[in-house]
């Protein structure tokens, strides 16, 4: 039984830990009241398994769910098709429905209830049967035997391996393939197929395997986690069968954000390096790494000062690679020699690396070439990981106009930013959801990735917001790849859940364009303690709000004035209001967020007497030069809450509107 | 011989000692001496010039002066330092000339310069008297000074040396019987010297012979065996063996069966060692197991493998063995050690949590030995690694192999058999690579990018550089193109990948070193000592005991594709390697000349798994499945104590096998006689003792032989049936009882050896 919400929030690293802290909690909560690190936050729910995490088209079956702050919940699927009535005798139960019609793929389930909505797990919907595992097929003579073609569900065992065995046929290809990452789950698959005589065949570590035999056989599988972790959280479904019977999963790829065109030119040989292929600009190829130590080349004719964007997109679809282009003019005597010529060497272009909202490292290389001359030039692309021949190595060379544009992608801000996981300093990884109470302002974190050399500033609003909800003007400034955008609820806003959408509007080319947002939620909660395990994130099936009826924020606070200009180098000062009801609390470590370098901002309280503060900006310790900017503040304010039936201290996360800074050079002395 | 002339301009080095008056005075002498010295010139009874090069540094080396232990150091010895070895003349020029305002050297009375009055402890000298008046060093370096310290080593018209060769290259030789050894160098201006005087001649092993370093001359001891006496002038090497038979006669060798026989058998033949006799199937069963797949037989294949009566019987095991999965265990634990698979020094931090990494290397080079990939291909993959460890799991080996220094040594010793080590700062003193080689290997690593992803699930990325391949010269800052061991530089580009090159190189089947580091690394595995030994410092001055059979064996495995298993298959079936590890009257003391098997303790993980076998018991290690046994384990992280720790489970840090602690101990001792460890393992509740005392359908002869079979893949004898049952009748048949038979068991000799 989950412990009573008041007593979590902050004071809980890791969800297993939660029990055997609470009587210590306590003793904590009663001697030490004054220390806001102990103060509960609001419930939120937070789902960590659900399971089963699939089911075949046209089935009913009982769904768990397990997790924290679940009470009178409903359930919420990204597709109509899959449905859920609770089980009335345990609130964690569901018959769950999946509509014949249903198409196969994968799925977002949300837990629904008076906590608000919580993170998205996967729910898989296969058109096979499905089984599940046998718990003790733990050796090979206890292998559990399945008929192909099937999907079998199951759990990693900590230090175990999960036997299976299956009559194969001479000459049927068959395929298993191991869901697990792709569903959320911890686990890191790894299979190995065996003969009768125990002879191993073929293994794999997270990556389907392929088999053909040469007689008919009786075979076995083995499964287990990479690093024989397991639990409930290491999930899995392994999918088995002949090709043709198994799903065509389109693969999963968040980082290739402008989809390049289904109609390249397929490569032509020869084009190697001695002999490059003519090519004419703008252009779409597809080609392969293929054999060893590929390199491909392509020639074509640049006027000077003409500008291409050059894109390479293989590593983003899941390829093993790491291309490298290099763009050199064909006679380079003329321009010089190797030192002096024009040679532009383009490699990786990750974009928020090893973030854990949204992690958009690749290997892709993207860039903006411009002849420096009339003349005939060279592309030439390798794969620098190139060094076996394999057939899995695809890549898409597109060579275009500038054409600008920016994609966003967008993340709850959880009270303590989840950083970039670069050092062991001790970021903490929380899961969040989109919760808003009566009179919160919640802050969202925006990313964009701007496409060839796009710069403006992108203005952040949101669309199908329900009444009562609305979202104040912010940016991401020039140049700027990040910025917030604050969702407010008033104090009369009503309970709700649904779809919204997070835009950005942008000049581009002179026109307004709108890009809608993304959802990324990081998976699992985690510490940097956690060695073996990165922070993982994924986008998500929707976009989803909640709005929570209870209770309310009393206070949010009003930065006046909401917008200024000053001049680079400038001090700026602004006055910080507590704004609602009249406050017993006062809000502490109020600081300003939104642009980097503010991580080490002083802090500031706003006094609930006369409910007003001073902040003085330094915009030349901030190094911030000539442009728009958006910042805002936050802080901590305790109230006294009823949770549960108890009154329950709890520190609230107290956000202030946008403030608009247009920085403006300084006047020549 | 031609008489050195003295150069017309003669050149004196740089002065840059830091002594104003040594710069400024020395200028003011040394012309007067020149004076003098071409006052002489007009003579025509001139006398030769020393040369600083060729005469006065060799006799430093000879006396020692420039060793490593002396003034040869980094540091120098009380305030004189000369180079190494006397591979930098012109430093020591600078040394002895200028260096402390002149003052070791006086040429208007040679005999009062330091530098002889120190050598001959005329004046108090920490190192002795290396000099001796009236001996050819000490009258050369007299002879140098009082000639003012002629300087040629910039002369272009200096011979150079080419070669030394040293005769009689090798021969049989009698007990305390003598040869002169007589050092000829080949100048370049075509003359053949007698260079025996400012040569240095080394025994090896020692105490095997005696060398007057003077004459030359070699007194063989008594002891039978080959000696190599290396003799070194200036940067070049050159060796002579002596052989002195035993001489007992061979009335009969065990029969040939394959190339390994002939040799081995001649050789035995030619120096008069008898062999020892064939091993039992026993001891042919446990030894070929434990080498093969680093687990002792079960009792039942033992049963199974003595009652076979077939005549192949023995290469039908080794087949076996080697087609199971404990091959790839075994062979995979000793390259994971040699690769460098290790976790990080600091606990709790992200050098510490290569798991993923480590785990996935492992495996790669398990994959590798289990499904035979040919040695060329595991080494060209593993040297060209690129992208992330998780989808490429050799590029693991550059995250722990991780500067140029680390992969050319790295590279060096584990694929060439070849410790360059030294070349990184001189002239490598035992051997003809130079610090130009070093570097030029290095070249080939030049472009390795490594990146530490942010995403930890990829853990480590391996890219390359696009810039042109070449390494900087420490000492000269020159840039060095790729070559490999003196090979011609290949002419690489930006977009190539040198390491390809390279990989290239060494599988070359011409290549004289790849194949025989191999299987010499292979043949020490399996015969404890190495063909070359140690196996991984294969050179001119450390010559095989065998060089045909090397030569041979090279040749078979290049035939062969490189297949490893095929090597393996070769060598564990010859009769050579079935022999009794007991001596016979004449090859106790042998070491040599593989005479009879040359037992070994099991290593420690051997050691742990077979106490669980016997004792019926397993382990439980952290992210590995049950069951896993100490021979799988993937990194050193599990080194934490116990038989693993004091039995010396090499903790990674190096690509060599000497890691690897393979002497005895006190500790190791009392580990099992003591240790909760093995007690715990005697006494498991799910074990052999526990089972046996609860098992009353087997007689205790029945269980007493399932000991021994299990231990000792032989069955016991009746004395030993004897003994024990007597031990058990005492305790009651009870679980104590048991206990105290299995640990006289796996503490005793024949089970920690493999014999």
């Amino acid at each position: 039984m989950s412990p009573p919400a008041k007593l979590q929030g902050n004071l809980t690293a890791h969800p297993a830990h939660r029990s055997s802290f609470l009587p210590q909690i306590g003793l904590c909560l009663l001697a030490t009241a004054s220390l806001s690190r102990l103060w509960a936050q609001l419930p939120e729910p937070r789902l960590s398994v659900v399971s089963p995490q699939g089911g075949a088209q046209g089935t009913t079956f009982e769904f768990v769910v397990s997790g924290t702050d679940l009470e009178e919940s409903s359930l919420r699927f990204s597709h109509q098709g899959i449905s859920a009535t609770p089980n009335p005798k345990d609130p964690k139960k569901f018959n769950l429905t999946v509509a014949k019609e249903t198409p196969a793929g994968l799925y977002d389930v949300r837990v629904l209830g008076k906590n608000g909505v919580s993170n998205p797990r996967r729910f898989e919907v296969s058109g096979l049967s499905e089984q599940n595992a046998v718990q003790n097929a733990t050796t090979r003579e206890q292998a559990q035997q399945v008929v192909l073609p099937c999907v079998i569900r199951g759990t990693a065992q900590k230090q175990q391996v999960q036997w299976f065995c299956f009559e194969a046929k001479h000459g049927a290809e068959f395929f298993f393939d191991c869901h697990a990452a792709v569903l959320d789950s911890r686990m890191d698959p790894h299979l190995a197929l065996f003969d009768s005589e125990g002879t191993l065949l073929v293994q794999s570590r997270n990556k389907p395997i392929q088999w053909t035999p040469s007689k008919d056989a009786k075979l076995w599988i083995a499964l287990r986690d990479f690093i024989n972790n397991g639990g409930p959280e290491h999930y899995y479904r392994l999918y088995a069968g002949q090709p043709d019977q198994l799903p065509k999963a389109a693969p999963d790829t968040p980082l290739v954000l402008w989809p390049p065109a289904a109609s390249a030119l397929p490569e032509s040989e020869p084009n190697d390096p001695a002999r490059p292929a003519n090519i004419t600009l703008p252009v779409e190829i597809r080609g392969e790494f293929y054999p060893e130590r590929d390199a491909d080349s392509f020639q074509f004719m640049a006027k000077k000062g003409e500008v291409w964007w050059m894109e390479v997109t293989s590593n983003r679809t899941g390829a093993p690679t790491n291309p490298r282009l290099v763009i050199e003019p064909m006679d380079k005597a003329a321009t010089g020699s190797e030192e002096t010529a024009q040679v532009l060497v383009l490699e990786d272009s990750p974009w928020f690396p090893g973030d854990p909202d949204f992690d958009g490292q690749h290997f892709d290389p993207i860039g903006r070439f411009e002849a420096k001359q009339d003349g005939v030039y060279k592309i030439t692309l390798r794969d620098l990981n190139n060094n076996i021949t394999s057939h899995n190595r695809h890549y898409h060379l597109s060579i275009r106009k500038p054409s600008p544009d920016f994609a966003l992608t967008c993340a709850v801000l959880p009270p303590t930013p989840n950083k970039p996981f670069k050092t062991f300093s001790g970021p903490l990884i929380t899961v969040r959801a989109a919760n808003l109470h009566p009179g919160q302002v919640l802050p969202l974190r925006v990313m964009a990735v701007r496409r060839d050399g796009f710069e403006d500033a992108i203005r952040l609003t949101a669309s199908n917001l329900p009444a009562g909800v609305s979202a104040d003007p912010c940016l991401i400034g020039t140049k700027q790849n990040e910025g917030t955008l604050l969702l407010r609820a008033s104090p009369e806003a009503q309970p709700w859940s649904g779809n919204f959408q997070v835009e950005g509007i942008a000049l581009v080319n002179g026109q307004a364009v709108i890009r809608g947002g993304r959802m990324s939620s990081p998976l699992w909660e985690s510490t940097v303690t956690e060695f073996v395990e990165p922070p993982r994130s994924r986008i998500c099936s929707e976009t989803v709000l909640a709005v929570v009826s209870a209770p309310a924020f009393p206070n949010s606070i009003r930065c006046e004035p909401s917008s200024l200009e000053s001049t680079v180098g400038a001090k700026i000062k602004v006055t910080l209001q507590m704004e609602g009801q009249p406050a017993d609390t006062p809000i502490t470590s109020v600081k300003p967020f939104g642009i980097q370098d503010l991580d080490k901002a002083k802090g500031v309280e706003i006094p609930a007497m006369d409910g007003k503060a001073e902040y003085e900006l330094d915009l030349a310790s901030l190094k911030l030069s000539a442009g728009e900017f958006t910042i805002w503040f936050r802080g901590e304010q305790k109230v006294k809450r009823d949770l549960h039936g108890k009154p329950t201290d709890m520190t609230l996360s107290v956000c202030s509107n946008p403030l608009q800074i247009n920085i403006k050079e300084a006047p020549k002395k | 011989m031609n008489t050195p002339k003295v150069p017309p301009h003669r050149t004196f080095p740089r002065i840059c000692g830091l002594f104003p008056p040594a710069r400024f005075v020395l200028p003011l002498i040394l012309p007067v001496l020149a004076a003098v010295t071409h006052a002489a010139e007009a003579e025509p009874q001139q006398e030769a010039l020393v040369s600083f090069v060729n005469e006065v540094v060799p006799v430093l080396t000879k006396q020692g002066c420039n060793g490593g232990t002396c003034h040869g150091k980094a540091t120098g010895q009380n305030g004189f330092k000369l180079s190494l070895f006397g591979f930098e003349p012109d430093e020591d020029f600078e040394h002895l000339v200028y260096e402390q305002r002149g003052r070791r050297l006086t040429p208007s009375a040679p005999e009062e310069s330091l530098l002889l009055t120190k050598g001959a402890a005329v004046l108090p000298h920490g190192g002795g008297r290396q000099l001796e008046p009236g001996t050819p060093p000490y009258e050369t370096l007299k002879k140098w000074i009082s000639q003012g310290m002629p300087n040629d080593i910039t002369d272009p018209n200096r011979p150079k040396l080419l070669s030394i060769n040293v005769l009689p290259g090798a021969r049989l030789m009698k007990a305390g019987e003598s040869q002169k050894l007589r050092v000829e160098g080949a100048f370049s201006d075509g003359r053949i010297q007698d260079v025996t005087h400012y040569a240095s001649l080394e025994p090896n092993p020692k105490g095997m012979a005696m060398i007057d370093e003077h004459s030359g001359t070699l007194t063989m001891g008594t002891r039978p065996g080959s000696v190599t006496v290396m003799a070194r002038y200036q940067d070049k090497v050159s060796i002579f063996r002596a052989t002195l038979p035993l001489g007992a006669p061979i009335k009969q060798l065990p029969p040939e069966k394959n190339f390994v026989d002939t040799a081995i058998f001649a050789r035995l033949k030619e120096v008069g060692i008898p062999a020892s006799g064939l091993c039992d199937d026993s001891t042919f069963l446990r030894r070929v197991t434990l080498d093969l797949t680093g687990r002792l037989p079960s009792a039942d294949e033992a049963r199974a493998f003595l009652a076979d009566t077939t005549p192949d019987k023995r290469s039908k095991k080794t087949d076996a063995l080697l087609s199971s999965a404990e091959y790839a265990d075994a062979f995979a634990n000793y390259w994971s050690s040699l690769l460098r698979n290790r976790r990080g020094d600091i606990p709790d931090t992200r050098d510490a949590s290569h798991i993923h990494g480590n785990f996935a290397f492992h495996g790669w080079i398990r994959e590798s030995i289990y499904h035979n990939k040919p040695y060329d291909q595991f080494v060209r993959e593993l040297l060209t690694a690129t992208g992330q460890s998780a989808d490429s799991p050799e590029v693991t080996w550059y995250r722990q192999v991780g500067t140029t220094i680390q992969q050319t040594e790295d590279t060096a010793q584990l694929f060439l058999g070849a410790r360059i080590q030294c070349a990184q700062c001189h002239h490598h003193p035992y051997e003809q690579w130079s610090q130009r080689d070093y570097y030029a290997l290095g070249a080939y690593f030049s472009q390795v990018n490594r990146i530490v992803s942010p995403n930890r699930m990829a853990e480590f990325v391996v890219a390359l550089k696009r810039t042109t391949p070449e390494a900087t010269h420490k000492k000269t800052g020159e840039k060095v193109a790729p070559s490999a061991m003196g090979t011609p530089a290949p002419g690489l580009s930006p977009d190539d990948d040198a390491r390809a090159a390279l990989a290239e190189w060494l599988a070359d089947r011409s290549n004289p070193f790849f194949a025989k580091a191999l299987v010499n690394r292979y043949w020490k595995v399996l015969f404890n000592r190495g063909l070359v030994d140690p196996e991984d410092d294969m050179r001119e001055t450390n010559p095989p005991s065998h060089p045909e059979l090397l030569d041979q064996l090279a040749t078979n495995f290049i035939q062969s594709g490189y297949d490893l298993k095929h090597l393996l298959r070769v060598l564990v079936s010859s009769n050579a390697y079935q022999l009794d590890s007991a001596p016979n009257a004449h090859n106790a003391g042998e070491g040599q000349y593989f005479s009879r098997y040359y037992a070994r303790r099991l290593s420690a993980e051997q050691l742990l798994d077979a106490v669980n076998s016997v004792a019926g018991t397993k382990d439980n290690w952290a992210n590995q499945p049950a069951n896993t046994r100490a021979v799988q384990l993937p990194d050193n992280s599990y080194n934490t104590g116990g038989i693993l720790r004091e039995f010396g489970r090499p903790d990674a840090s190096t690509a060599c096998t000497c890691e690897r602690q393979v002497n005895a101990s006190l500790g190791q001792s009392l580990l099992l006689a003591t240790s909760s460890q093995i007690q715990e393992k005697l006494g498991s509740g799910s074990g052999t003792a526990r089972r046996f005392a609860s098992d009353s359908a087997r007689s205790p002869e029945q269980k007493i032989e399932e000991v021994y079979l299990s231990a000792f893949s032989r069955p016991p004898s009746a004395a030993e049936i004897e003994t024990a049952k007597t031990h058990i009748q005492k305790g009651g048949g009870q679980q104590q009882a048991w206990e105290d038979i299995l640990w006289a068991v796996v503490s005793g000799g024949e089970f920690l050896i493999n014999h």
